[in-house]
């Protein structure tokens, strides 16, 4: 019996020999033997299947990898938690797994998690093809001796998730008025909105301009030469990184909304309003301008229908352009961490293959991201995939990304849904006004994490920071605080330790960038 | 001598004695045993997870691998420029809620008490319950219907000829809108324990005060108060034990930058510190300053009312 045993381990091992020898293209399948990789990830997002059900487009990796997966899925909320758990025991660790936020690079690698996946690069040659096509991939990869811990992806969805003002068009041509450009533009039309009843009930109850959350308002930086968008620090010429709001640009963006709260242009109740107030509110089709993502165009259509609008035409437009006729606003961040291995593996070969095929292959990602071809989607005489009528009319009825997600596809480890996965899922007038936006969108600065020294800076400094810098940005919209009062403002939080804070976030930017 | 002797007797006899009653009520003692066994498990053995308080926690490094920093969180607290608003801020709600919806179901329960038995009294007193249950998320969306600027409270100043108010953006309404909602919600269900006292309360001592020729008002002052005064005193100390802690769900719906300056309150600054990069650590130490101040507060609460009154937790 050990006998039998013994041959059969060396078999095994030989033949898993072979099988990798043959690895330099990642040819699948991974093995022709049994081997089962044990897989920790959140569990889908659309709940009512989860991955341990062995969802279609897993059973389609498995026959094409030849490794069957034990899936150990957890509740999404509950993932970080538990995970941290583990990899503070770090024993019993799964093959693969997906690395919670708070655990950073160098953890994984000073305290023996993760394997170095340096070793391991010629198992993995998509992925090292997409790094040398972002380079920034590599840099947020490694730990702070340069060794690869983790796998970063890159996602191509950032220029259709871009968020821009969506303005009724169809209320714009009742009134005979033009798409807005310049910030007069801006404001002329939200006064007609308020005061020329486009929704023709009579009754002047229309809101000019309505967002979800407060800080939407600022997307009229744009027109004092600012991209939207542009977060707390931005770095001028010279690299060195500036706070934006004691800005000059920022102060005339907060006299503009001012102006427009005092003239009743924008909602009244903008510092406690949600999405879902937002929501309903359009469903009462007295909304002419908001601050949302494509696809959200079609869906306050619905609610202004439901409101009594007979062609709701909601659009995406451009931000108010400055001076010089120039717009630009940034996208969203368009990279992630997603898996790392164990640096335990009993199997860590098969792993990089798994996890080069799974992620970064064509044909893996493909089912990854878009399902099963034939069921969610189809490949059109150039090979591109779109999806089906069964995703996008769902015959249960569910919204595309459930239905993908309902036989396994878009995990939670996936950052945006890839640019044409959006652009399939959009309708047409979406993605017409899509061309007019997206030569504007600029690319976020992806910076390396911050060190923990530097995140507690951050944290230290930054709460009492921006708990005044907020307080006083609203107090100056609603007119409690008068803007002649900006100064003082300016100076207070100069005085409140903001060069430590910029300190802290350009020695973030230096590292990234390669300037230490 | 003869001291010594009946001293070492003396243990010995209480040892003996103890060992006695533990026998003779082992069944009761049995019966408390699954609830002592919880609270070891699950309120004093966690309780060295406070000790991350002292330390900077690094959930990759476990309770026991992370380093240790002393006060230094602390520090940070209490060097914060908001250490003081924060402070004063969640005092001040907590001692309106206190002086205002402490009293509401005292006064409610002594006004049921009055009322003949029948439908009408049970059908109040289930209408008085009710708001407890409703979620604080649902109240607060309540308030925001009848208070936005296009909401029913405005309509109606406006028809009037007053001007509206931005009820959520003003600080000085945050702490009314705060109490009284709170005690609309809180009020009938308080009312419970105190209906429960007074129907302890012995019939004779109604018939005779009748017989003395005793009002209404009188009856209640000299026989319904007194008999309450134990309940009162008791849920009195232990909200005053609590003095520090405010459950943040509530403020978080309802506050925003514009009424940081009365509606930030220690619980939702530190919510939004840990919110950057789940600092628990910081939460902690914080959370256990809060239940030190209560504790403090709890003594000495405890201490004044066995002076003034008979009646003490302990």
């Amino acid at each position: 019996m050990k006998r039998t045993a013994l041959v059969l381990a060396i078999i095994m091992a030989l033949s898993l020999l072979a099988t990798v020898s043959l690895a330099a293209e990642n040819t699948m399948p991974i093995s022709t033997d049994k081997i089962t990789l044990v897989f920790a990830i959140p569990d889908n997002f659309y709940a009512a299947n989860s991955y341990a059900d062995n969802l279609p487009v897993w059973q389609e990796i498995e026959k094409k990898t030849g490794v069957t997966i034990e899936w150990q899925a957890v509740e999404p909320s509950q993932y970080d938690t538990i995970m941290n758990i583990r990899i503070a025991a770090n024993t019993d660790m799964p093959d693969v797994f997906a690395v919670p936020g708070s655990v950073t690079n160098e953890d994984l690698s000073k305290q023996g998690i993760a394997l170095i996946l340096d070793d391991y690069m010629e198992y993995m040659p998509n992925m090292m093809k997409m790094y040398q096509e972002h380079p920034i991939l590599e840099k947020l990869s490694q730990d702070s001796e340069g060794r690869i811990v983790a796998a970063y992806i890159y996602s191509t969805g950032q220029y259709a998730n871009l968020r821009v003002p969506i303005i009724r068009k169809d209320w714009l041509d009742k009134l005979g008025l033009e798409v807005p450009s310049t910030l007069d533009d801006f404001y002329n039309v939200l006064k007609a909105f308020v005061e020329r009843d486009p929704n023709g009930n009579g009754m002047h109850d229309e809101i000019g301009m309505m967002c979800n959350s407060w800080k939407d308002y600022y997307v009229f930086i744009t027109a004092f030469g600012l991209p939207s968008r542009i977060g707390e620090f931005f770095p001028d010429e010279n690299g060195n990184l500036v706070y934006t709001y004691t800005r000059e640009e920022f102060r005339k963006t907060v006299e503009f909304i001012n102006k427009l709260y005092t003239e009743r242009l924008i909602d009244p109740d903008f510092v406690t309003t949600t999405r879902d107030i937002v929501e309903s509110t359009m469903s009462k089709n007295i909304v002419g301008l908001g601050w949302q993502a494509p696809g959200v165009d079609i869906r306050w259509d619905g609610f202004a229908k439901s409101g009594g609008a007979e062609n709701p035409n909601h659009i995406q437009i451009n931000p108010p352009v400055d001076v010089h006729g120039n717009v630009s606003f940034f996208t969203d961040n368009p990279t992630r961490r997603t898996l790392a291995i164990s640096a335990n593996t009993k199997i860590p070969e098969v792993a990089a293959r798994w996890v080069d095929y799974v992620q970064f292959s064509e044909e893996g990602s493909t089912m990854v991201q878009w399902g099963v071809e034939g069921i969610s989607y189809e490949l059109d005489s150039e090979g591109k995939p779109h999806l089906t009528d069964w995703a996008l009319n769902n015959p249960d009825g569910l919204d595309v990304n459930s239905a993908v997600r309902s036989i396994g596809a878009f995990t939670p480890t996936l950052p945006l849904e890839p640019l044409e996965f959006m652009e399939s899922k959009l309708s047409g007038k979406t993605v017409d006004n899509l061309k007019i936006i997206q030569p504007n969108a600029q690319d976020p600065l992806i910076l390396l994490p911050l060190t923990a020294t530097e995140q507690e800076t951050v944290s230290d400094v930054g709460a009492d920071l921006r708990t005044y810098a907020d307080e006083m940005i609203q107090k100056f919209i609603i007119g409690s605080e008068p803007l002649s009062n900006w100064d003082k403002y300016v100076e207070t939080i100069n005085n409140m330790r903001l060069d430590e804070l910029q300190a802290v976030y350009q020695a973030q930017y230096d590292r990234t960038f390669g300037k230490n | 001598m003869i001291e010594a002797r009946t001293n070492q007797q003396g243990i010995k006899y209480k040892l003996y004695r103890t060992g006695k009653y533990l026998a003779r009520d082992r069944y009761l003692l049995l019966f408390a045993l699954p609830g002592i066994v919880y609270f070891f498990i699950f309120c004093y053995v966690p309780m060295y997870g406070v000790t991350i308080a002292f330390k900077d926690f690094n959930a990759s490094k476990g309770v026991m691998g992370s380093e240790w920093v002393g006060l230094k969180w602390f520090a940070s607290f209490f060097s914060s420029v908001y250490f003081g608003r924060l402070l004063r801020n969640t005092l001040l709600l907590n001692i309106y809620s206190l002086v205002f919806s402490f009293p509401a179901p005292v006064i409610l329960a002594l006004v049921i008490n009055e009322v003949r038995e029948g439908t009408f009294k049970k059908s109040v007193q289930t209408i008085s319950y009710l708001p407890h249950f409703v979620s604080v998320v649902v109240v607060v969306g309540i308030m925001r219907l009848f208070l936005q600027s296009d909401g029913l409270v405005n309509q109606a100043l406006e028809s009037i000829g007053l001007t509206t108010v931005n009820f959520f953006s003003e600080p000085g309404w945050f702490r009314p809108l705060y109490v009284i909602s709170g005690i609309w919600q809180s009020c009938g269900w308080g009312s419970i324990i105190y209906l429960a006292a007074l129907s302890g309360v012995n019939p004779e001592l109604y018939d005779a005060a009748y017989v003395d020729g005793a009002s209404r008002w009188q009856r209640v002052r000299y026989i319904n108060l007194p008999s309450i005064k134990p309940t009162v005193v008791t849920l009195l100390i232990l909200n005053i034990g609590r003095l520090l802690t405010l459950g943040h769900e509530k403020i978080l719906l309802m506050y925003s930058p514009a009424i940081y300056e009365t509606a930030d309150v220690i619980s939702t600054y530190v919510y939004r510190r840990g919110i950057e990069d789940a600092r628990f650590s910081f939460g902690t130490a914080v959370g256990l300053f809060n239940s030190l101040c209560n504790v403090a507060l709890l003594l000495a609460a405890n201490a004044i009312s066995r002076r003034v009154n008979e009646t003490s937790l302990w």
